[in-house]
């Protein structure tokens, strides 16, 4: 039997606010349609993140982060040697901006708050922030973004490039199914700009 | 005299545009007289002997203050409001240009009106109301607001501008902190749900991160809900009676409504009358409303947020058949499209509005079958309402603001009070 992928999304309940749980639906989707079987577990922190094969840390409100940090202040710790022994991630907006420093030693600032799509070298999504984070960089295996909600949807190269990178599946693999959501990602890329 | 000229071309604007199209022009002549006499509605709006009441919050306005506008009239009262599409100071205006008369004089002893969050405030802050009711604080616009801290901030200022009763929701966190940030405690009305109503539902009031603070006990309460039929307690008393809509969320807004019309009209206050009044009222377009299209009934729902999305798919009645979601260019970010559980709908029968790409990912990613996608929203309208009568339930439409208004212009349902009870 073939290994069932973990995909884990640190606390939902706090770091969801635009969505961004809808990346790992997006994730499980486009292995189904590969045949190949996934999991998606929502996690309170205290566990072993190395048992996952890929971490979504969404974004919160501050008032989400503090009490998520009061009752879990070990988290950002976690994270971090996560990332360090290569573990896939993505951290979105303000997980983007409090992991930033922990991993590359860059502080984030802020000022200017925006609230419109940005096309990051074809990567479409929206950004509403006033963090001066780069919008979209990689370091190591995790991602981080400023652009939140299901940007795994609008940009399926992305998707498939996690897919790919950690050897889930084979995506030269097709369907129709994986063919109607891309054209419909395209469209929606393009549409972003319209508004 | 000095608001004539203003009126006068707001008039004939509002008269050309419906020239052109019949039933509109409701943005145009307020934009415009509210740019060349910005200060009318304020002036209006001081010319209220019983002053005037805000009803914010973010879901449930505009039910609600059809609800409390309809109790206040039944007293005897004459009361000025402004439409369901209006509640932003353009609106007002609008307003003003279509029922007062040149001089800028609108007719009414007190006026109730919805309003937006952010207008609410920044109207509040130069013309004081004389009551304010805040229904709710949900995740919502966040592309405006940002968070919903931000949100109850705004109306943490309404309130404190409030002269009179601020009345509050009891069960959202959110509300109890307004009141805490306001300091009204002298001058605060609660209404809520018995903790039995309460248990049974989920309102989605946005988290607040922050320790629950202790309920307060409410006047104005919901003791049970079945469907539409409710048990309410003003004070000890008790009537029952049937909602224009399925849900939850308007049982709220009914409570909060009879609060409202009791504060305002003090010793005057018939409940029976006014359980009456709430009795016979039909819905307020696009929520829950059931229409007879070419002999078959369509039921039509705006959705305008994550809550609202959910609350309503949540209401609908069995599984149906055939359903329509629209969702139309005013909404600017559609991710919150992903943080509504779409499992109540195993299919869709046509997916269209401006973002139609968006609300069929969304839709596709969460396991719904969507049989068709259609770029051409009046070619979707038409195909949707001329397939064979449903064999479950009935033609269901959810759309977004901008997509209802384009599908009621298409229709030609373009009259606010051309809404049947069901």
């Amino acid at each position: 039997m073939s290994k069932v992928i973990r995909l884990g999304a640190i606390s939902p309940t706090h770091l969801n606010l635009n969505g961004d749980l809808g990346n790992l639906q997006v994730l499980k989707k486009r292995l189904e349609w590969r045949k190949v079987e996934s999991s998606i577990q929502h996690l309170n922190g205290s566990e072993d993140l190395n048992d996952f094969d890929f971490i979504l840390v969404g974004h919160g409100s501050n008032a989400a982060w503090k009490q998520l940090l009061d009752s879990r202040s070990e988290l950002l710790g976690k994270l971090v040697s996560y990332v360090e022994s290569d573990g896939a991630l993505l951290a979105v907006a303000s997980a983007a901006d409090r992991l930033q420093p922990l991993l590359t030693g860059v502080e984030v600032t802020f000022g200017g708050r925006v609230s419109e799509f940005f096309d990051v070298d074809g990567v479409v999504g929206y950004k509403n922030s006033g963090s001066q984070g780069e919008n979209l960089s990689c370091y190591k295996n995790a991602l981080l973004t400023q652009l939140h909600g299901p940007v795994l949807a609008k940009n399926p190269e992305l998707a498939d490039q996690i897919i790919s990178s950690n050897g889930w599946a084979d995506i030269a693999l097709r369907s129709h199914e994986l063919d109607a959501v891309d054209e419909l990602a395209a469209h929606s890329r393009k549409t972003a700009f319209e508004h | 005299m000095r608001y004539l000229p203003a009126l006068l071309i707001g008039r004939l604007i509002r008269f050309a545009v419906r020239l052109v199209r019949p039933g509109g022009g409701s943005a145009l002549p307020g934009l415009v007289v509210s740019k060349l006499a910005p200060n009318l509605v304020y002036k209006t709006l001081n010319s209220f002997p019983r002053g005037y009441v805000a009803i914010t919050g973010t879901a449930g306005k505009s039910t609600t203050t059809k609800m409390v506008v309809g109790i206040v009239r039944a007293h005897e009262i004459e009361v000025f409001t402004n439409p369901s599409t209006a509640n932003i100071e353009q609106g007002f205006f609008s307003t003003i240009v279509r029922t007062g008369n040149l001089f800028g004089k609108v007719p009414g002893s007190i006026a109730i009106l919805e309003m937006d969050e952010a207008h609410a405030a920044s109207v509040a802050r130069k013309v004081k109301p004389t009551t304010s009711v805040i229904l709710n604080v949900l995740e919502d616009q966040l592309d405006r607001f940002v968070d919903p801290a931000l949100v109850r901030e705004t109306l943490t200022d309404v309130a404190k501008r409030t002269t009179g009763t601020v009345l509050l929701n009891a069960d959202d966190q959110n509300c109890l902190l307004i009141a805490k940030a306001a300091d009204k405690s002298s001058n605060v009305e609660w209404f809520g749900f018995s903790e039995e109503a309460q248990a049974a539902v989920d309102l989605q009031y946005a988290p607040t991160y922050v320790d629950l603070l202790q309920r307060p006990s409410s006047s104005v309460t919901l003791i049970t809900q079945n469907d539409r039929q409710v048990k309410v307690q003003v004070e000890g008393e008790e009537v029952s009676f049937q909602l224009p809509s399925r849900g939850a969320h308007f049982a709220l807004d009914a409570i909060a409504a009879l609060a409202t019309a009791k504060e305002i009209l003090g010793e005057r206050f018939d409940l029976k009358l006014s359980a009456k009044v709430l009795d016979e009222l039909p819905p307020v377009f696009s929520r829950g409303e059931v229409r007879e299209i070419d002999g078959e009934q369509v039921e039509f729902i705006l959705v305008q947020n994550p809550a609202s999305f959910q609350l309503n798919l949540d209401n609908i009645q069995g599984k149906p058949d055939q359903v329509f979601v629209a969702v139309g260019r005013d909404v600017h970010d559609p991710s919150w499209l992903w943080t509504v559980d779409f499992k109540k709908l195993q299919h869709v029968s046509i997916v269209s509005g401006f973002n139609y790409a968006d609300a069929a990912l969304a839709l596709k990613y969460n396991g719904v079958v969507v049989e068709r996608v259609e770029a051409d929203y009046f070619k979707a309208i038409d195909d949707f309402l001329s397939l064979p009568k449903p064999s479950v339930g009935i033609k269901t439409v959810l759309y977004s603001a901008d997509a209802m208004r384009r599908l009621r212009r298409y229709k030609g349902f373009t009259d606010p009070e051309d809404v049947n009870r069901v």
